[in-house]
């Protein structure tokens, strides 16, 4: 028989509130026959400075309990929050004065729910404090002012969850992919309504250039597990979403078409936030909803910046642009062309400038730096034949090249301190070689390409990203779509079987050919996890950033902002690799 | 619903109008008018130099050996896209201006010719849309001093990087002293990215003689007027000609082109002359047909019930390629983030986004709502019938939808029109940013209102957070609107802002049951009818029930341009039908019916056609303003010695009649819903064939439908397959349709609100009749064509589609008589739906 234990959340003495709102208890409401406790919490803070990050926490506190029989904690809950379209609340235990992890469960809005808290892998020997919280997520127009929560009861269980097993069968499920991944683009898209997501956006919030202009963030879409932006970001992903255009069959017209509308979904945001001079906005921090009117305390101003490596970015994607979509839309595919040439030049102009390389903002080495210039560069010569690309792409590809610790196969940040290796950067370079070497593959230093494409995917190639017992592993799937991403263009270029199997075995992990038998993207291969997320609850194609690994090498089920939000960037390299290793004849 | 195989290729390649669908230039009227030899030509210019040549505005103009025609050295025109002007200063302007090259005359007489042909070659590769304009300066002082929307102008979508043969029919024109013709560029600002300067080589002009197609009257000489899109079964099926060079017609089958029906040709007098008729209305069998009179043939045209089902598609396609805000590949990048509408308090909202309204980039709430609610009645009556099309209606309204709501700050202020004439770079805080006021309007807020309210009602299923918000911003709108109404200066007859109100109380009353809205829909619906004449005037030609602007029976209610004549009726019909119980029910149902007989009384004035006439106007004082439309009245047909009717409204410069005829039709069509009236659905059916080529042009006036279709006028865009313009106009006084090639604003214009409201009046049609009830033995159904039909019972109930018209029907014995109307749904065992 299972056991189980009940504990009701209607004892005020037990239950305290700290952070914006209020408690009262509510016999109108009840749960099962008794009253209720109800939570007011407004959606948004006169200073918005402060209700951004802000959260209201409700903590139920207990005489100290061990709760290691138990599997799981439901919590009974009712959300009245109007116009919200996705409503969350954040769980943790309070064990011997130490913390858990908080877990997001997401609520349908205006009945009651009854969701689960995965115990397992939470430290729960001597329960003090429940601890339940609101995170302030901003107001549309259609939201109301505040949201009540009535909290019922928490029951304890014995069974723990167990995740829904599948696997991966034969082919990569290339359509299913790449639906889903579309449906994922599409619930992410900043500026017009997503119906069941929000209304139009963020058309309050923009990036300031040094002169006072502005230009409207609205567009694209949002990322970073909140309604952020990124230059980079939206780049990868409109660049993945047209190379993978360029890799479907041709008779694939309606997904090819919408493939093709995505990705000039990312294009447009990029262009309209660009100010023609080199500024632009790189990086936009939004984290709430706010009203759409302009003049009122949530508005949200972020700088501009005539950055090098985003200019290189923005300036590789665009050049691709201009290829792809020059039947479709020639005027469309110039503008793309004319955008990519300033912005190259913007960049080179400014690449020089060490404090402008290392000074503001993220830091960009060398590597990152020359490996993205490498492949506007090489973007820039393919779109316009201009041989001077030619000669730019060379020199980066020289630097490039340079960084690569032949003994080890490691690509480092510098070339002369030798940092150590990054990931990323090393698929910029692994990317940038690829794309140089099917552009000039005679070319006297194509020998040396291949070398540093070798030696680097050798090493890669014995170096995939691993999971063991007790690791939180918060970024695995990016490193992992990265490993993967960086396989694959190292095998289009080098025409490499090997090191394409290697890339699509990655692939096939994720999706279900992995320990613990189950797909990590939502709607491939039955993937169905939850993923951290207060802004969205449309979660097809979405891919986890990470994964926590129980002591006992079970997953844990707990969803965990840290590793179950989801972001663009494995999902672009999921994309990414997917078409080049479905490039024909490769 | 089965389409046709065109259809469904169409609708393959715009992925349901999500891609700029493509016209059929074969059957456009340029392609038509270009293919026409000259009977002679003369060289007016060769454009190989300078002489006799002037430029005006900003730009240059030199000649040029960069492009050369046919060897020669041409004339180039680089006007700016753009001119520098004090940030701030555009809020009221629409252009930047306008630069052209004025080829200059010694005042000709030109009129033994009728063909302008020229050669220009844009060099735009950064511009999604080529346009520009021709105008014709002829040396009269009423000439000189014409509006420019009156101004005899062509306005041209030219392909970038090539050679472009323009031709000109200008039989209509005023030329007998012609001194000059100026090549047009309006400077419009651009898209960012696009280049600061355009550039125009121009080659020779030449004047033609042609035989030039007809432009005005009601004749129809040897052209065949019928519905291009086609018929639905039960309709009357008809067409017309001038004059028969046979005694019997045929229908062929489109694909074998085999006769498959034939029957007389009739010669009948009506009031605008003799005409042949050819009556078809007893083929009701569904497919594709020709119609042949004769040597001569028609294009091909629909019976079904898929009928009006291509318009429909090409009508979302237009509006599809209006969108504001967003990129459209083809059309324009990502756009008018900068354009503002601002509070009193100086707060701003972005007015990005919704329906550019017309040929320009301009918007506002009364078009788009009452464009939205249209789409959402018609996805309402289409939710069976054709659930994808019904779909896709839903999801353009909603975009329209969320425009409205999005530009409104919560306290009855809003973005009411956003005038805006000119690309802008998307940054704040540059010199081409516009602000215009936002302002708390009743009429405007009842619109908004009445439209949210639809949305509630037709989203409440399938998004209840977002139905719950346009209820919400409706019954906000709706009190705002109400607390204004009467209080304010306001710009409309009172009777269009009272009508609108008691359509928006209706759609509230229908959302939400609440007893209030129908309280005070009653009491708008009092003050309506106050202002129609009820009462038999003692007239030469007496006619009743139509509206006067206000209860103080002055000016009879008329509209030259935008018209607004459906919502009193509106009202009236909703409320009829919601609440037929209600104490004041019997005074809705005599004011629907008076207006019904004087739509019908009105209608005979324009057979053959059947066209909804203009309005009745009353002649004013000699000392007023208002006298200079005395002499378009009077030459209409006389009701007394004050009132006139005219066929076609009375205007001034803002010429184009569609909006005005399909006002009246959608009132026409709300009467005939609520009163289940079939002689009001088949003329209301007539004035949907007037749109789509039963006219004396025998055109369609939808662009890329049917046949003929002639060049609109758009700016910024290029032509848009399923564009309604403004419509057919009238030449100075005459009462008499003018549709000349010359495609000037505002009468050839694009407009969303001429082409909402032909979706509105399909709301209302489209579709057999949908009958249905409780039957345990027999349901039959005998139609007046002598149609027998057997409606099918299963589990005691029966369900069928039947063609509009008089039916016999007997279910289990009991038998009965009743008019079935197309697009209308019947519950015989109870109350009608």
């Amino acid at each position: 028989m299972t056991k189980m234990n009940t504990y009701l959340l209607n004892d005020m003495r037990s239950l305290s509130v700290s952070g914006p709102g209020f408690i009262e208890p509510c016999a109108q409401r009840l749960c099962n026959g008794s009253s209720t406790v109800k939570l007011t919490v407004p959606n948004t803070l006169p200073i918005p400075a402060e209700g951004y990050k802000a959260y209201t926490t409700l903590t139920h506190r207990l005489a100290p309990q061990n709760w290691t029989a138990y599997g799981r904690l439901f919590l009974h809950v009712y959300p009245d929050c109007p116009g919200l379209q996705c409503v969350t609340l954040e769980i943790a235990l309070c064990s011997d004065e130490h913390m858990s992890a908080f877990h997001q469960v997401h609520l349908t809005n205006g009945t009651w729910n009854n969701v689960a808290f995965d115990l397992s892998g939470v430290s729960r020997e001597s329960v003090t404090q429940v601890v339940i919280r609101r995170r302030l997520t901003g107001r549309q127009q259609n939201m109301s002012a505040s949201c009540a929560f009535y909290f019922g009861e928490l029951r304890l269980e014995e069974t723990a969850s167990s995740p829904c097993a599948s696997s991966l069968c034969g082919e990569l499920p290339w359509r299913e992919i790449t639906e889903s991944a579309l449906s994922y683009f599409h619930a992410h898209r900043c500026g017009f309504e997503v119906p069941g997501v929000h209304l139009p956006c963020h058309s309050d919030c923009f990036a300031v250039h040094p002169d006072g202009r502005r230009v409207f963030l609205s567009g694209g879409w949002h990322d970073l597990g909140n309604l952020s932006h990124s230059l980079e970001h939206t780049a990868q992903a409109s660049q993945s979403l047209m190379t993978l255009y360029e890799a479907l069959p041709e008779e694939e017209t309606a997904l090819r078409d919408r493939l093709l509308e995505e990705a000039r979904y990312g294009l447009e945001w990029m262009q309209f936030t660009r100010f023609a001079d080199g500024y632009r906005c790189v990086q936009a921090d939004i984290p709430a909803w706010t009203d759409e009117v302009i003049g009122t305390a949530d508005d949200v101003l972020c700088d501009a910046h005539n950055d090098p490596y985003a200019n290189f970015c923005a300036a590789a994607v665009s050049a691709q642009a201009s290829i792809v979509y020059r039947d479709e839309d020639a005027v469309f595919a110039l503008y793309c062309l004319n955008c990519a040439k300033e912005d190259f030049r913007f960049a080179y102009e400014h690449m020089h400038l060490h404090e402008m390389i290392y000074g503001i903002r993220e830091l960009k080495t060398e590597l990152s730096l020359h490996a993205q210039a490498l492949c506007a560069a090489v973007a820039l010569y393919q779109a316009d034949g201009d041989a001077a690309y030619l000669e730019h792409a060379l020199h980066f590809a020289d630097v490039v090249c340079s960084c690569l610790d032949v003994k080890t196969g490691i690509f480092c940040e510098d070339s002369r301190l030798l940092k150590s290796d990054s990931q990323q950067s090393a698929v910029l370079a692994l990317r940038g070689l690829a794309l140089l070497l099917c552009q000039a593959p005679d070319h006297p230093q194509s020998t040396l390409w291949r070398e540093t494409l070798s030696i680097c995917t050798h090493h890669q190639a014995s170096s995939a990203p691993s999971v063991a017992k007790g690791m939180v592993a918060e970024r695995f799937f990016e490193e992992l779509m990265l490993h993967a991403c960086g396989l694959s263009c190292a095998a289009s270029a080098l025409r490499s079987s090997s090191l394409a199997d290697a890339a699509t075995a990655d692939l096939r992990w994720l999706l279900g050919d992995n320990p613990f038998g189950i797909s990590f993207m939502n709607g491939v291969c039955g993937g169905n996890l939850p993923i951290w997320d207060a802004f969205c609850s449309k979660h097809t194609g979405a891919l986890r950033t990470g994964l926590h690994i129980l002591p006992d090498g079970k997953l844990s089920l707990s969803v965990e902002e840290n590793c179950c939000h989801s972001e663009m960037t494995p999902l672009s390299c999921l994309l990414l690799t997917l078409a080049q290793c479905m490039r024909p004849g490769q | 619903m089965a389409y046709s195989e065109e259809l469904k290729r169409l609708l393959r390649q715009s992925r349901n109008a999500y891609k700029a669908m493509q016209p059929d230039m074969r059957q456009a009227n340029v392609t038509h008018i270009q293919a026409k030899k000259p009977l002679r030509s003369r060289l007016l210019h060769a454009m190989d130099n300078l002489n006799a040549l002037s430029f005006s505005g900003a730009g240059t103009m030199e000649l040029s050996h960069d492009v050369l025609f046919e060897g020669r050295p041409t004339v180039r025109m680089c006007p700016p896209a753009q001119v520098t002007v004090v940030p701030g200063s555009l809020t009221r302007t629409k252009l930047y201006g306008d630069t052209h090259v004025l080829v200059r005359f010694p005042c000709e007489d030109w009129r033994a010719y009728n063909r302008l042909s020229l050669w220009i070659y844009p060099d735009l590769p950064t511009y999604d849309n080529v346009y520009f304009l021709l105008t014709m300066v002829n040396d009269r002082p009423e000439d000189l001093t014409r509006s420019g929307l009156l101004s005899d102008t062509l306005i041209l979508q030219l392909k970038h990087g090539q050679w472009n043969h323009v031709v000109w029919e200008i039989p209509n024109t005023h030329r007998d002293r012609m001194i000059g013709l100026q090549l047009r560029s309006s400077v419009d600002g651009r898209q960012a990215g696009s280049e600061l300067t355009k550039r125009f080589y121009f080659g020779p002009i030449h004047l033609q003689e042609v035989e030039a197609d007809a432009y005005e009257g009601w004749m129809l000489d040897q052209r065949i007027a019928f519905c291009h899109t086609g018929y639905q079964p039960g309709a009357d099926k008809l067409a017309y000609t001038q004059t028969a060079d046979a005694d019997s017609f045929e229908l062929l089958d489109a694909k074998t082109h085999e006769a498959v029906y034939r029957a007389d040709v009739k010669t009948v007098p009506f009031p605008l002359g003799d005409f042949a008729v050819m009556d078809f209305s007893a083929f009701n069998t569904p497919g594709r047909y020709i119609l042949r009179i004769g040597s001569r043939e028609t294009g091909a045209f629909s019976i079904g019930e898929d009928a009006y089902a291509s318009a429909t598609w090409k009508a979302v396609n237009f509006f599809y390629q209006e969108r504001c805000g967003c990129a459209l590949p083809g059309t324009h990048r990502v756009c008018h983030l900068d354009t503002f509408c601002q509070h009193p308090d100086g707060r701003k909202i972005s007015s990005g986004g919704g329906w550019h309204d017309a040929g320009d980039l301009s918007q506002g709430l009364c078009n788009t709502s009452e464009s939205a609610h249209a789409m959402l009645d018609l996805a309402y009556t289409l939710r069976e019938r054709d659930p994808e099309l019904s779909e896709r209606l839903l999801d353009e309204a909603r975009w329209g939808l969320n425009w409205c709501m999005k530009t409104r700050f919560g306290d009855g202020y809003r973005a009411r029109w956003t005038r805006i004439g000119t690309w802008t770079g998307n940054i704040l805080g540059d010199m081409d940013d516009l602000v215009l006021p936002a302002a708390s309007d009743p009429f405007e807020n009842f619109c908004g209102a009445a439209a949210e309210a639809a949305a509630f009602r037709m989203f409440r299923e399938k998004d209840p957070a977002f139905a719950d918000y346009c209820l919400r911003c409706a019954e906000e709108d709706f009190t705002f609107a109400l607390e204004r109404l009467f209080f304010e200066n306001d710009r409309y007859p009172a009777v269009q802002s009272i009508g609108q109100g008691s359509v928006a109380a209706a759609e509230l009353y229908r959302a939400t049951g609440k007893q209030e809205y129908l309280q005070q829909g009653a009491w708008l619906l009092r003050q309506v009818l106050e202002c129609q004449q009820q009462e038999t005037p003692d007239w030469e030609l007496p006619i009743r029930g139509f509206f006067y602007e206000d209860h103080t029976h002055q000016n009879p209610l008329n509209y030259p341009h935008r018209a607004h004549e459906q919502a009193p009726v509106l009202g009236l019909s909703l409320f009829y039908q919601a609440a037929p119980e209600h104490p004041d029910a019997p005074l809705w149902r005599e004011g629907l019916a008076l207006y019904g007989e004087f739509i019908k009384a009105i209608a005979r004035h324009t057979q053959p056609y059947g066209l909804i006439p203009g309005g009745i106007y009353r002649l004013q004082k000699e000392d007023s303003p208002a006298a200079r439309f005395n002499a378009q009245i009077r030459s209409g047909v006389r009701l007394s010695e004050e009132f006139y009717l005219r066929r076609m409204p009375v205007a001034d410069d803002f010429r184009g009649f569609h909006g005005p005829l399909l006002s009246k039709t959608k009132s026409a069509a709300a009467v005939a819903a609520a009163l289940n009236d079939l002689e009001l659905q088949r003329i209301v059916q007539r004035q949907l064939e007037w749109i789509l080529g039963m006219n004396p042009f025998a055109q369609s006036t939808m662009y890329g439908e049917g046949y003929n279709f002639a060049e609109q006028f758009v700016m910024f865009s290029h032509q848009i397959v399923g564009a309604i313009p403004v419509g057919i106009w009238t030449d100075g006084d005459h009462d008499m349709p003018y549709f000349p090639q010359m495609n000037s604003a505002t009468y050839k214009e694009v407009w969303v609100h001429t082409t909402s409201r032909f979706l509105w009046v399909l709301a209302d049609v489209y579709g057999m009749a949908k009958v249905s009830g409780c039957a345990q033995r027999q349901a039959t159904a005998l139609s007046d064509a002598g149609q027998e039909y057997t409606l099918p019972i299963q589990d005691g109930h029966f369900a069928a589609d039947l063609p509009q018209g008089h039916y016999r029907l007997c279910i289990d014995g009991c038998c009965f008589e009743m008019d079935l109307l197309s697009g209308k749904r019947y519950a015989l065992a109870g109350k009608e739906d």
